[in-house]
């Protein structure tokens, strides 16, 4: 059939109503919106993995400067950089410790140099030695049992798993997320609305059309059909195009920060399996907008006798 | 076919508007409505094809009381009541012949059918050249023609005409007549709401006559087999 014929027979002349007309340029922008936002979410959940997996394989073990440093202060670095010693044998012996390292103090005054400056000399603050332990996996390390044996070797050590910081980020990242699927699940409902309003707008437009469907005995069904198809067309027109564009604009940012060369603990771009999940979004939209107009125009049509 | 029984009728709150009408068509009757405007008669044609309740009173059709019915079991009885409107009501965007097939459309009917039906019936109608024109490129006589052969594609067992002839001229009139009449003699129950006193004469079937809401029956015995009270 062709197009031409297809729209001889339109039922209901969509065409001329400026609101169906409209419908797909809206639904388009929202789908592209939409489709930005669950970007974002799933990034935020790519930056979550990553980050958290790269601080699981990572702990800190912090030797503080003795009590009475301030009084022989080489014999305090030598007390202090035998402790360090003992802490890495410690540490080395220790199954599912893949690396650990004493951190040298030019890689502590470069972590302390953006809050203390760059004029400041370290030897003039008590500061802690660190070592940086690498480790198998995430539950490569029995923690309790390395703490007694570092306590008593270096009984003022204390190690950090990163736990709590992990948490927390972890915690912070699924905020984001939680608020990144919000704006989704608003801008869909949004999208839901203006099928509404459209359709409400269709039935008026089309009122005279619509009786006279209702008395030649078309029933509710049959006329609810032709409103759900047209936006399920519309939607999926302007769908389609608004998630090609929303793609386009992610795939524009990634090549963007991947461009600035910076540090990133993940790089800015969806994962293969992240893609589906925006396909499927502009599918969804089309599905609502179906039963949206559907239940707009069988709750309109049952004031008619 | 139709009966109704002491039928009343008001719009929402207003003042009844048909005051305890009762008539019975039998299948196959060919009968006149008339009366003045504002006397009830588009009131009634609207009862009729079950676009209104009644707001007292029995109204049965093929042998179903109305009032016992849901509404989701009243598209299947509009579709045996042909209806050819006073301001025809033809969809402007469709051609000729896709205003006469929608009837079969909505009754689900295949393609195949749809052609041939609407092709034949366009042609008895003499609209046969016309098929693919839209109703502003049509005359008064035409689109009446077209307002009739979508009213009576789906064969209905009742045919409601109000003021068919409203819009043409008396040779057109005449000729939309003898249409209907032989629509008549094929079983169909034909009702015609019209103010042609010449044509109700001409043809000389029995008229139901309306004043303020109240119906009058005037019978012309040989006519038919419709019972009128």
């Amino acid at each position: 059939m062709s197009a031409e014929r297809a729209r001889a027979r339109a039922v209901i002349p969509f065409s001329a109503d400026p609101a169906g007309r409209l419908m797909p340029w809206l639904i388009g922008f929202m789908t592209f919106v939409a489709g930005l936002a669950l970007a974002g979410a799933l990034t935020l959940d790519t930056f979550a993995d990553s980050w958290s997996e790269g601080l699981a394989d990572s702990m800190t073990v912090q030797i503080p400067p003795p009590a009475d440093e301030m009084g022989d202060a080489q014999a305090a670095e030598a007390r202090i950089d035998e402790t360090v010693e003992r802490a890495l044998r410690v540490l080395r012996q220790t199954d599912g410790v893949a690396s650990a390292e004493s951190l040298p103090d030019a890689r502590i005054r470069a972590l302390l140099e953006p809050w203390l400056g760059a004029t400041l000399d370290p030897g003039s603050l008590p500061l802690p030695r660190l070592i940086a332990v690498e480790i198998a996996g995430p539950d490569a390390v029995d923690l309790p049992t390395l703490r007694n044996r570092l306590a008593t070797v270096a009984p003022d050590a204390r190690l950090d798993d990163h736990g709590l910081w992990r948490a927390r980020l972890v915690t912070f990242l699924n905020a984001l997320q939680l608020v990144g699927l919000a704006v989704v699940a608003v801008v869909v409902l949004a999208a839901a609305t203006v099928v509404v309003f459209a359709t409400r707008g269709g039935l008026l437009a089309h009122g005279e059309a619509i009786e006279l469907l209702h008395l030649i005995g078309a029933s509710d069904g049959y006329i609810a059909r032709q409103f759900q198809r047209q936006a399920l067309k519309a939607s999926l027109k302007g769908g389609i195009g608004g998630i090609l564009v929303a793609g386009a604009t992610v795939v524009a940012l990634g090549q963007g920060a991947a461009a600035t060369g910076a540090d990133l603990p993940s790089p800015l771009v969806l994962r293969t399996e992240d893609w589906p999940y925006l396909a499927i979004l502009p599918a969804a939209m089309a599905v609502l907008a179906f039963l949206a107009a559907r239940r707009t125009v069988l709750r309109s049509l049952r004031r008619m006798p | 076919m139709i009966r109704f029984e002491n039928v009343g009728m008001r719009y929402g709150a207003g003042p009844e508007v048909l005051h305890d009408v009762s008539f019975e068509l039998a299948p196959g009757a060919f009968r006149f409505l008339t009366g003045a405007s504002g006397a009830g008669k588009s009131s009634l044609l609207r009862l009729m094809y079950l676009f209104h309740r009644p707001s007292r009173g029995l109204i049965n059709v093929f042998d179903q009381d109305i009032s016992m019915l849901r509404r989701d079991d009243l598209p299947a009885l509009r579709r045996r009541i042909g209806v050819v409107f006073q301001e025809f009501r033809l969809l402007d965007h469709l051609s000729a012949f896709e205003n006469v097939a929608l009837p079969l459309r909505v009754g689900g009917h295949g393609e195949g059918l749809i052609r041939k039906n609407v092709g034949e019936l366009l042609e008895w109608v003499g609209l046969k050249d016309h098929m693919n024109a839209r109703p502003a490129t049509l005359s008064g006589g035409q689109k009446q023609r077209v307002a009739i052969a979508r009213a009576v594609i789906s064969r209905p067992a009742l045919l409601l005409a109000d003021e068919p002839t409203g819009n043409v001229d008396d040779r057109i009139a005449m000729r939309l007549l003898y249409l209907l009449e032989a629509l008549n003699r094929q079983g169909t129950t034909v009702v015609v709401a019209t103010h042609n006193q010449a044509l109700i004469e001409r043809f000389d079937y029995p008229s139901m006559h309306l004043e303020d809401g109240i119906l009058h029956s005037r019978d012309v015995p040989g006519r038919g087999p419709e019972v009128s009270r």
